[in-house]
């Protein structure tokens, strides 16, 4: 199939890159003997230029097609890359619509990623800012459910038969999300502007899912979220350096995505199809028959005949905002903002219809009917100053404050019916069993922040500040989970304080270096994760030897630990990079970068299973929990070891562009990122994947003026990845492919 | 609904008083825009014009180009808008000295803190947190990204393009765009600025927030905002940073670390119940780590928040 699919790109989209590159180089060399002036035309009193770069690309990739497509996704035909509209009013002309238009666009006939942009505006009447982008996500990689149903052969005095090894991601996604944002500034200049704005993102596809009901079964997800965005807004500016601004923001959300049962992999005896679960194959004795295609279940184990859930979602979020920013007092800014949000989620109908088997509790079918509301109540205020105390001494605070309250109720009414077999009807309805649930999570939270920022000397300056964040945190969750009989609810305080150093030095006209640090601690943590101890040390310097040259470097450091007893929570986030460019002439340049990054953390857990720990895990003491696991005398389960992860990463790039003559222009390049990182296996099927992998990019390309206004693109990319280690029984993700991209550029 | 119509009375009540006022801001002698104190005291017998500027910088004149938006305000304004003259102050002595260098304000001599505060005699509304940001604290001004005679992007005046501007300083963000999956930046599809606001915001990392105070990560991933029935506390309050690198990440889904058995046991074990307020519900591992139980997500698939199941189901 993968061979296929290259052999037809290579075959037919070749042929239509040169037909079309053909024709419009044709149509260079006519149309440039016609244009003289590919610098922009002047009409109606406009100066105009344009632009259009037409061409494709030609891909071929082999290896894992389902890794490219993840990773790349770039695909072999043509393409319009590139178009530009580009209008300015001469000066003195008066126009009605707009003196100045820009319009562009890119990525458009194929590619994962194109975007249009639209600037218009007219003097001071109106300013007017458009931008669509598309994004298409293809997701198949999947190390988090890897593998799916397992090569796997049964056999029986019926026949064998051998499950089709599944070897795409349990929650694959090939979903589109497009983006659209304008704004629209009328008198931009006045003492009073007023400013409009709307957003669109909508993002739906094909994806999939899946539902624990006795066995995990696989549903078709059929994705589609849609939100829209409204602002409105008016600056007053009643003096010089001061702005009033109030805005109301509209978002409304609409979650229309619905599930459907999908993998099917089984019959029953009349026929019907059934899934019997995606990621382990039930036992043999769950089948009567291997003779057939699919098998025949027995339909006494957990299988599902049918899975439909719907949800769709309504969430309006109405917000208000005031904000100023005053500079009007002399040495003295200050800015502020204050914003109310009353946001309400409505679920009116929420349904959900299983047919099947769950074995253990015997539920032969179940229909649910059920509605939901939430609330998100959050009122924010924020505000600061930079207060000029001498010619060398400032301070600035800044004091923010959050609450949000989210109250919400959510109403089941569960309809079930028992079974004991799938071959049989579900039994009658049982009288409904409904569930009431009351919600709420709120937090208010309080920050300030001061520092003291002092100019030592012309070349040295230096600052300390004391940033405090006091919070309070309530949840209520009120329906009983299998670990909590009650359900839950608590209040959370935490105190967090932190020191703050900086330090600006030029150490030389040419040479700059700027360090920061940051210290804290919190009195109590949320959850382990959140470090109760964190140091944030930055170091970054920029060096001009020349000025054709420059040369910069950073090194940052987060360190983030808590050592209470049964935490150990441990990390860090290190990096240590350098770049240079170099330009010597205007003939040739050389971007340099390295990076080495280092992600570690570890945290001590227990662990339910006797099979997969980390290496040094022990015993948890008798009759002390591990979740659903206990110690008991014959029974050990429940372990307590150190997890951990590990990502050191190199990165290293390359750029040359050289311009041997005016009409040409070459470049070349290479880009790698390499990791080799290491954390525990909690199952058979976990493999290291992309922890172990490396992903290099090369690239030339070549630019040459063919006639005045036109000129010939060529690009070659190469895409590599591998990963370095065992990739489990999926089939392999390495991939590698060329793509060979070839435009014409018309300027007029 | 009654918010909504007192809130757009409020708006068609400004829009008239933007229209009256109007008139006034660009009435004959006003300075329609914000301008430098040092103008505002000078006499206008001061200035000489950029006419005359141009008699001698020609070529810093020409640089600047019909796509300027400087250049468009000063059309718009009939050369009296933004000029020269509003940035290096008024040139009469400057010419009257034959050019000396010192009677005008000359750019690379000021301060970074100066600068700054001749662009922000102008655009000080539109970036109203910049003073506080940590580029200001780093001495970071408005020419360190800015170029106003010779940008590569008119849009914005930049002296290159984002990302290639931000990654000149930002070495140890640059690599993270290059692991396999990352958020494309480099591509082109989203910029810096889509969620960092380089000019400050009131959060940290001069991060941006949606407009009822979410991640700026929920203005796409707009399924995550909520709120929900059934909230994954941590969601809201410890951030989307606590499970996923942004900017780019070995492990799909931009995880912190490659297993998600092992993300969700790092808060979801019951190793120390007693420091952890929510430990004693979801208490650790409820099952086993064997192959039945391939990933958390298998069966927890609406792990953001859930409508319809408190245990994230559905």
């Amino acid at each position: 199939m993968k061979s296929v699919r290259i052999a037809q790109a290579l075959q037919a989209a070749p042929r239509a890159c040169i037909v079309l590159l053909a024709g419009a180089l044709g149509f260079a060399i006519t149309a440039a003997a016609q244009d003289a002036n590919p610098k922009g035309t002047v009409k109606d009193g406009y100066t105009i230029r344009q632009s259009i770069d037409v061409g494709g690309h030609i891909v071929n990739d082999s290896g894992s097609l389902p890794m490219w497509d993840t990773l790349v996704n770039l695909h072999t035909g043509p393409r319009i890359l590139n178009q530009t509209l580009d209008m300015h009013a001469l000066p003195g002309s008066k126009h009605f619509l707009f003196d100045t238009l820009f319009t562009g666009s890119a990525g458009y006939g194929g590619d994962p990623n194109n975007f249009s942009t639209l600037r218009m505006s007219e003097g001071r009447l109106y300013d007017f800012n458009g931008l669509f982008r598309r994004d298409r996500q293809y997701f198949d990689y999947d190390l988090f459910g890897n593998p799916l149903v397992p090569l796997t052969t049964y056999k029986n005095t019926t026949g064998t038969y051998t499950f089709p090894q599944v070897n795409h991601a349990e929650h694959l996604f090939n979903t589109v999300r497009r983006m659209t944002d304008t704004s629209l500034t009328l008198f931009p200049l006045s003492k009073v502007s007023i400013r409009a704005g709307y957003s669109r993102s909508i993002m739906e596809g094909p994806t999939y899912s899946s539902i624990h009901q006795g066995s995990d079964a696989l549903l078709f997800q059929a994705w589609k979220n849609t939100t829209d965005t409204w602002m409105g807004g008016v600056d007053w500016k009643p003096w010089t350096h001061t702005v009033l601004t109030y805005e109301e923001h509209i978002n409304h959300f609409k979650g229309d995505t619905s599930w459907n049962l999908a993998g099917i992999n089984a019959q029953l005896k009349s026929g019907t199809p059934v899934s019997m679960g995606f990621n382990a194959a039930p036992s043999a004795s769950c089948y009567s028959s291997f003779a057939t295609n699919p098998p025949t279940a027995t339909g006494a184990c957990n299988g599902y005949i049918q899975d439909t859930r719907r949800e769709p979602t309504r969430t309006l979020f109405p917000t208000e905002e005031f904000r100023f920013q005053s500079s009007d007092i002399k040495n003295f800014s200050t800015n502020g903002r204050i914003t109310y949000t009353d946001a309400n989620m409505h679920l009116p109908n929420y349904f959900e219809y299983f047919n099947g088997l769950e074995s253990r509790t015997t539920t032969r079918a179940f229909a649910i009917n059920g509605n939901s509301w939430a609330a998100r109540y959050n009122v924010s205020a924020d505000y600061g100053f930079d207060w000029t105390l001498t010619d060398k001494l400032s301070v600035t605070e800044q004091f923010d404050f959050q609450n949000f309250r989210q109250p919400a109720t959510n109403l089941l009414s569960d309809v079930e019916q028992a079974g004991t077999n799938l071959n049989n009807p579900p039994g009658p309805a049982e009288p409904a069993d409904v569930s009431i649930a009351s919600n709420f999570l709120g937090q208010r939270m309080e920050r300030n922040t001061i520092a003291l920022e002092m100019q030592a000397s012309s070349w040295a300056s230096f600052s300390i500040g004391y940033r405090f964040r006091g919070r309070r945190l309530g949840f209520v969750q009120s329906l009983p989970t299998d670990a909590l009989a009650t359900g839950r609810d608590y209040t959370y305080t935490d105190r967090e304080q932190a020191v703050l150093f900086g330090t600006v030095l030029r150490p030389t006209a040419n040479w700059r270096v700027n360090g920061s640090l940051e210290v804290g601690y919190a009195n109590n943590v949320y959850v382990p994760i959140s470090p109760k101890d964190f140091q944030h040390y930055q170091l970054r310097t920029t060096y001009k030897p020349k000025s054709w040259a420059t040369v910069s470097g950073t090194f940052n450091d987060y360190e983030n630990r808590d050592n209470q007893i049964g935490v150990g929570y441990l990390a860090h986030n290190r990096s240590l990079t350098a770049a240079a460019s170099l330009v010597p002439s205007e003939r040739y340049s050389v971007d340099l970068a390295y990076g080495y990054t280092d992600v570690f953390s570890q945290v001590q857990n227990c662990f339910d299973d006797a099979g997969f720990v980390p290496a040094g895990a022990t015993l948890m003491p008798l009759g002390v929990p591990c979740g659903n696991a206990v110690n008991t005398a014959t029974s050990k389960a429940a372990f307590f070891g150190t997890s951990h992860y590990d990502a050191p990463t190199q990165f290293g790039s390359i750029g040359i562009v050289y311009t041997p003559v005016t009409k040409l222009r070459t470049g070349l390049g290479y880009r790698m990122s390499a990791v080799a990182g290491h954390t525990e296996f909690l199952n058979p099927r976990n493999v290291p994947g992309s922890l172990q992998s490396q992903f290099q990019t090369p690239y030339a390309s070549l630019a040459y003026t063919v006639a005045p206004g036109w000129a010939f693109n060529g690009n070659w990319d190469y895409y590599g990845y591998g990963e370095e280690s065992a990739i489990g029984p999926t089939a392999p993700r390495a991939f590698h492919g060329n793509v060979y991209t070839l435009g014409m550029h018309y300027e007029f | 609904m009654r918010r909504f119509v007192t809130s757009m009375a409020c708006l068609l009540l400004l829009t008239g008083f933007a229209a009256s006022q109007r008139a006034l801001a660009a009435g004959p002698g006003q300075q329609a825009v914000s301008a430098p104190a040092e103008k505002a005291t000078a006499s206008s017998s001061d200035f000489v014009g950029q006419e005359t500027c141009a008699t001698c910088h020609e070529e810093v004149v020409k640089k600047f180009g019909a796509t300027n938006p400087h250049t468009r305000l000063a059309l718009e304004h009939s050369g009296k808008g933004v000029t020269c003259e509003s940035c290096h102050g008024p040139g009469k002595a400057h010419v009257d000295g034959g050019g000396d260098v010192t009677k005008i304000r000359r750019f690379d001599k000021l301060s970074t803190k100066e600068v700054d505060e001749t662009c922000l005699g102008c655009h000080g509304g539109a970036h109203p947190n910049f003073e506080r940001s940590e580029h200001a604290k780093q001495g970071i001004g408005c020419t360190s990204c800015h170029s106003v005679h010779a940008s590569t992007t008119p849009e914005h005046l930049l002296k290159a393009e984002q990302p290639k501007l931000c990654f000149q300083c930002h070495t140890d963000v640059k690599p993270a765009f290059s692991q396999p999956f990352h958020h494309r930046v480099e591509e082109g599809l989203i910029n810096c600025s889509d969620c960092h606001d380089p000019h400050g915001t009131f959060n940290k990392k001069n991060l941006r927030a949606t407009a009822d105070q979410n991640a700026i990560c929920t203005k796409c991933h707009s399924e995550t905002a909520g709120p929900f029935a059934y909230e994954h506390p941590v969601v809201k309050t410890e951030g989307c940073t606590s499970c996923h690198s942004p900017h780019g990440s070995p492990n799909a889904r931009l995880l912190n670390v490659s297993n998600i058995n092992t993300l969700c046991l790092q808060c979801h074990s019951a190793t120390n119940t007693a420091a952890f307020p929510h430990a004693v519900s979801p208490t650790g591992p409820v099952h086993n780590q064997a192959a039945q139980y391939v990933s958390c997500t298998t069966c927890h698939t609406q792990i953001h928040g859930s409508n319809a199941s408190n245990i994230f189901f559905k």
